[in-house]
């Protein structure tokens, strides 16, 4: 039975021996750093347009890779890992929000330009990266992942758990409020 | 899609900086292995895993006695974490307190057949209710097996008859989750409640 020694072909049994399990190891966890390298970029942009802190930003990315990988032996078959990671992205982004505002009475948010407007269109990004921060954080997540990731509202409705039609209409309330900050030219509907 | 919005974005991220990714990958593993480990060593952990399991509500990690005089379900009283989390999916957060999606109500291991029956007529019929499904101490222990199938040892402890039933939520809104703590936490028969926070497709009452 046991003539599976070093230095003999591949055995049948090889299948289920140790050899086996190791190269299954190692294939997993290749494929976790494939996916790290490629979805970590995405993840960080949309964590940043949301946050306006790289720093956190980066945290709040490794905070998602953290919790894939502690299921990844479970999960990294699924059909669409790019929109579950996008889930766990954005439910940390939530739950850090919901900490930072218990245990902060006031949370103002240093502009991070002056005085925008004196600044003339070069600098527009700022004001709408500002005007973003001043609303609800669920309504920003609506902009960056409709207007940033090019997301449909079904999948915008997906990630958040609320119907399209509450994307939709928060999308529109969202945009007439930064429209009403940037102007008519930059944001149609 | 407003190009206007997306070309401001664009240049809201021009200072991006370099990404370790390597490292990035290297650091989720390190932290990724310390949840499961937390997992794990939580369900290993005290008088043993039984202990743990045995009545979700052993919070003190100390054997129960039989006919233990437990107050009634209170939801202040923590579920242990490796339960809580395989009941729902990981992309759900728990324990959420407020605007919770949905629920898992425990139920006692000495609940009694009416006790049971009334909490299932009054679930179903619960305005702050959705969707409900009850699982099994067999269901969940399959779960259970499956969740941490890299832990035998862990799998060895524990036996079926440690594991409580319990009804899987799916709340009507957000909005109606104090109420249905407020109608469901004291209930004959109830260990304990635990909130989620999970995205659509993820429902717990829905299933998997």
């Amino acid at each position: 039975m046991t003539d599976d020694h070093v230095g003999t072909p591949v055995s049948p049994l090889t299948r289920w021996g140790p050899r086996a399990r190791r190269r299954e190891r190692v294939a997993r966890e290749e494929q976790f750093t494939a996916f790290v390298v490629d979805a970590a970029p995405r993840l960080r942009r949309t964590a940043y347009l949301m946050c306006r802190d790289w720093h956190l930003a980066q945290d709040l990315t490794q905070t998602t890779f953290a919790k894939m990988y502690a299921s990844w032996s479970r999960i990294r078959r699924m059909a669409d890992l790019e929109a579950y990671s996008r889930r766990v992205l954005l439910n940390a982004i939530f739950d850090h929000r919901s900490r930072r505002s218990t245990t902060e009475i006031v949370v103002a948010d240093p502009p991070a330009s002056p005085r925008p407007d004196a600044e003339g269109t070069a600098e527009l990004h700022v004001t709408l990266m500002n005007a973003l921060a001043t609303l609800p954080v669920r309504d920003q997540a609506i902009v960056v992942l409709r207007h940033w990731e090019d997301l449909s509202v079904d999948s915008v409705a997906e990630i958040l758990g609320v119907s399209a039609s509450v994307v939709k209409m928060q999308n529109a309330r969202a945009l007439s409020r930064l429209r009403a900050v940037l102007g008519d030219d930059f944001i149609r509907t | 899609m407003d190009e206007g919005v997306r070309l401001l974005f664009k240049r809201a991220l021009d200072r991006e900086p370099a990404l370790p990714a390597g490292e990035l990958a290297r650091e989720a593993r390190v932290a990724g292995r310390r949840l499961r480990r937390r997992r794990r060593v939580a369900v290993g952990a005290a008088a043993g895993v039984t202990a743990l399991l045995a009545g979700v509500t052993a919070v003190a990690l100390t054997p129960q006695p039989a006919g233990d005089t437990t107050p009634p379900g209170d939801t202040t009283r923590p579920v242990p974490q490796p339960v809580a989390m395989m009941m729902a999916d990981p992309a759900c957060t728990f324990p959420a307190h407020d605007h919770a999606t949905d629920a898992v109500i425990f139920l006692r291991l000495d609940i009694t057949d009416r006790q049971r029956r009334d909490l299932d007529a009054t679930v179903r019929s619960a305005r702050t209710v959705r969707v409900v499904r009850f699982a099994s101490a067999q269901q969940t222990f399959a779960r259970f097996k499956q969740t941490y199938a890299d832990a035998p040892a862990v799998i060895a402890a524990v036996k079926v008859d440690q594991i409580p039933d319990s009804f899987l939520v799916t709340l009507a809104a957000p909005a109606t989750y104090p109420g249905f703590l407020a109608q469901f936490g004291k209930a004959g028969g109830v260990d304990a409640i635990v909130g989620y926070r999970c995205p659509e497709g993820l429902s717990i009452g829905e299933g998997r």
